[in-house]
């Protein structure tokens, strides 16, 4: 066990001083002495399950188009699935679907209208959203000790706006997809375990019982009892320029919402000396360590992007005028995170995606995932993750920009790095590391935490 | 591209531009054409584009001269050192103003309202050389544009696109606030929506200064 802790702490997915940022290490293949006994161990320890998991049953299904057995189905689809998050707000269908298209469409110059066309809003009935993906966001949980229940897991429904029947490629308008993530109430242990097995057992369902078992899924999920649901949309408002959008379903309530860890741009690029500029760096040089299991860094409501923000593909240049100091090795992992944990960068630089990770999908066809998710194999080894070889991963490239003042870089400012990204297999030895610790323990808590994430994303 | 940049910018400054076109007038012949690419062995046929079509010598030709003539004693643009005007230009101009569904003339319209908002009573006489070229490629360049609105002069793109069209950004500058002004304004947004989200860029796309992943792959022919 020693050496598996060593292995999930310090190795895989590449937590630094107890903080995780998504990526995978490499590590050199050593023939002359083969594999360390800490991979043998864990391999060992997890492939029971892990070798048992389809990812595209068990954490993000998305074969829609023809043939598919549940995508077609009311009940997952757009309607059925906003009525149920708009019952948590104490809300109708309708009454909900028109108040969010009367705030969708504040910002006339965004053309919420055109996208929508011909729905207006006045009723649910005809929301043009065609179903794209179900996923399995237990990998968000997170242990609250105090209360002994998980926090955090959530359901997710991803839609995309219904393309023209004579649509060849997803293009223009089109490119519109809206995602309901519904937060699971707190988790004892036992239902948490439960849970785990009911996703792991679509990977072994036959296809004709896969519809009884996602419900089963979905329904001890308990999406009615959600404390918050959150609705996103993502979408082109013009080539690349995108527009990201948040409301929240809550008790009694359904309203635009701030971009969840969305940092608003003013503090950005504010000028070194001002308090915006100091209030951003606190983000880096935080005033009291991370708790111990934080992945992600927290950020105040009030620095928050408000919803319709506007972004195209960028990535996260260290703050003006600190040249040196964030170029040095234990800041990379608090840039990586900071980056990565916001919308407009996992969506675009940071990981090399272009504005989508589950992307919508012509009438029969089915939706493309980003190399983010998917890496280079669909399914990697644990020996691919241990040695974070490059045929399983996907690369992006991320490099640290530094300006001392307007046009004047630092010297040495930028150097780049290679992240290795397969999402979904981390989410695979989530449920894995899940599903090998039926035991309340710490160290079971540690273990498991190893491979989850808090990012809103 | 340059003179393609600049003649866009230009007609945003200056609507007239398009008056000027229309009466050569121009011609543009829609045509059915179908790109097929094959890669590895394996072939792909790109969606028709629902605006391509072919140009025709004298109204092109006429076009292209219509354009420096207009640009040289336009009281907006003559401060500007006026580029020569490729048949690639005069093309898209041909190609703009003759297609209805492109509505190139509503869209220049609301991006002139944007850059009339966005002066706040700035001198554009008093503009770098490259001002129009850096106007006119925000309209069809979305990331440039969306970049410029943020007002993020350490993106590295930003620094690039700055640097090299010659736009002043010191803290004196006041071309840099119009521009960033401009890209942000809603009638802005609005216009470069349409264009970008329309059908002339449906197949590929040759038009930008920063890469259009999906649409740059396809610039040259």
């Amino acid at each position: 066990m020693g050496a598996l802790v060593s292995f999930a702490q310090n190795v895989i997915p590449g937590r630094i001083g107890g903080i995780q940022d998504r990526s995978f290490p490499v590590r050199p293949v050593l023939l002359s002495t083969g594999d360390p006994p800490e991979l043998i161990e864990f391999e060992q320890w997890i492939s029971p399950f892990y070798s048992r998991i389809r990812f595209e049953r068990s954490l993000l299904i998305s074969d829609c188009g023809e043939g598919s057995s549940w995508c077609g189905r009311e009940e997952f689809g757009f309607q059925e699935v906003f009525k149920k998050a708009a019952r948590i707000s104490g809300s109708s269908g309708d009454a909900a679907a028109s108040a969010w298209y009367r705030y969708a469409t504040r910002n006339p110059s965004l053309q919420f209208n055109k996208a929508v066309q011909p729905w207006t809003g006045a009723h649910l009935k005809g929301a043009p959203f065609q179903t794209l993906a179900v996923v399995n966001r237990m990998d968000q949980a997170q242990w609250d000790a105090k209360a002994s229940r998980w926090t955090g897991v959530e359901v997710r429904f991803v839609y995309g706006v219904i393309p023209p029947e004579s649509a060849i490629t997803i293009d223009g308008w089109n490119l519109f997809t809206i995602i309901l993530e519904f937060t699971l109430e707190p988790l004892d242990w036992r239902h948490f375990e439960k849970l785990a097995g009911k996703w792991l057992a679509l990977s072994e369902t036959p296809r004709d019982a896969f519809v009884d078992k996602l419900r089963e899924a979905l329904d001890d999920s308990h999406l009615d009892k959600s404390p918050l649901v959150r609705m996103r949309m993502n979408r082109s408002v013009g080539g690349t320029r995108w527009a990201l959008s948040q409301y929240e379903f809550t008790a009694k309530k359904f309203a635009p919402a701030p971009l969840t860890d969305q940092i608003a741009m003013k503090y950005r690029t504010a000028a070194p000396g001002t308090d915006n500029y100091k209030t951003y760096l606190q983000l880096w040089i935080p005033k009291t360590p991370l708790p111990a299991f934080s992945m992600k860094i927290p950020i105040d409501s009030a620095m928050l992007e408000e919803s319709d923000f506007t972004y195209t593909t960028e990535t996260l240049e260290t703050p003006r005028g600190t040249c040196g100091q964030f170029s040095q090795p234990q800041f990379a992992s608090t840039r990586n995170i900071l980056a990565l944990q916001q919308c407009n960068m996992c969506h675009t630089g940071e990981t090399d995606t272009n504005f989508n990770h589950i992307s919508n999908r012509l009438r029969k066809g089915r939706a493309q995932l980003s190399p983010f998710l998917v890496g280079n194999t669909p399914k990697p080894t644990i020996r691919q993750l241990w040695y974070g070889l490059s045929d399983a991963f996907f690369p992006a490239n991320v490099h640290f920009y530094a300006e001392q003042s307007p046009g004047v870089p630092c010297p040495a400012a930028s150097t780049g790095a290679d992240r290795n990204f397969h999402d979904l297999a981390r989410r695979a030895l989530f449920l894995s590391a899940v599903l090998k610790s039926p035991k309340q323990s710490q160290e079971n808590v540690n273990i498991i935490q190893t491979f989850s994430t808090d990012f809103s994303h | 591209m340059y003179d393609y940049w600049f003649t866009i910018g230009s007609g945003i400054m200056d609507t007239g531009l398009l008056v000027a076109i229309n009466a050569v007038p121009p011609v543009f012949n829609l045509v059915d054409r179908t790109i097929s690419e094959t890669v590895g062995g394996v072939t792909t046929t790109l969606p028709k584009n629902a605006t391509a079509g072919l140009l025709v010598k004298d109204p092109t030709t006429n076009v292209r001269l219509a354009i420096w003539n207009f640009l040289k004693q336009s009281p907006a643009v003559r401060p500007f050192p006026v580029p020569p005007i490729s048949i690639l230009t005069a093309g898209r101009f041909c190609q703009f103003l003759t297609v209805a569904a492109i509505g190139y003339a509503a869209n220049n319209n609301l991006a002139n309202q944007a850059y009339t908002a966005a002066l706040q009573g700035a001198d554009p006489g008093t503009f770098s050389p490259g001002f129009p070229a850096f106007l006119g490629a925000c309209l069809i360049d979305s990331t440039l544009a969306t970049k410029v609105a943020t007002n993020n002069l350490l993106d590295p793109d930003v620094q690039t696109a700055v640097t090299q069209f010659g736009i002043d950004t010191s803290p004196q500058s006041n071309e840099w606030p119009v521009l960033t002004r401009f890209a942000a304004d809603g009638n802005f947004v609005t216009a470069s929506g349409n264009l970008l989200n329309g059908a002339t860029w449906a197949t590929g796309c040759l038009d930008q200064f920063l890469f259009w992943v999906g649409k740059n792959e396809h610039a040259i022919l």
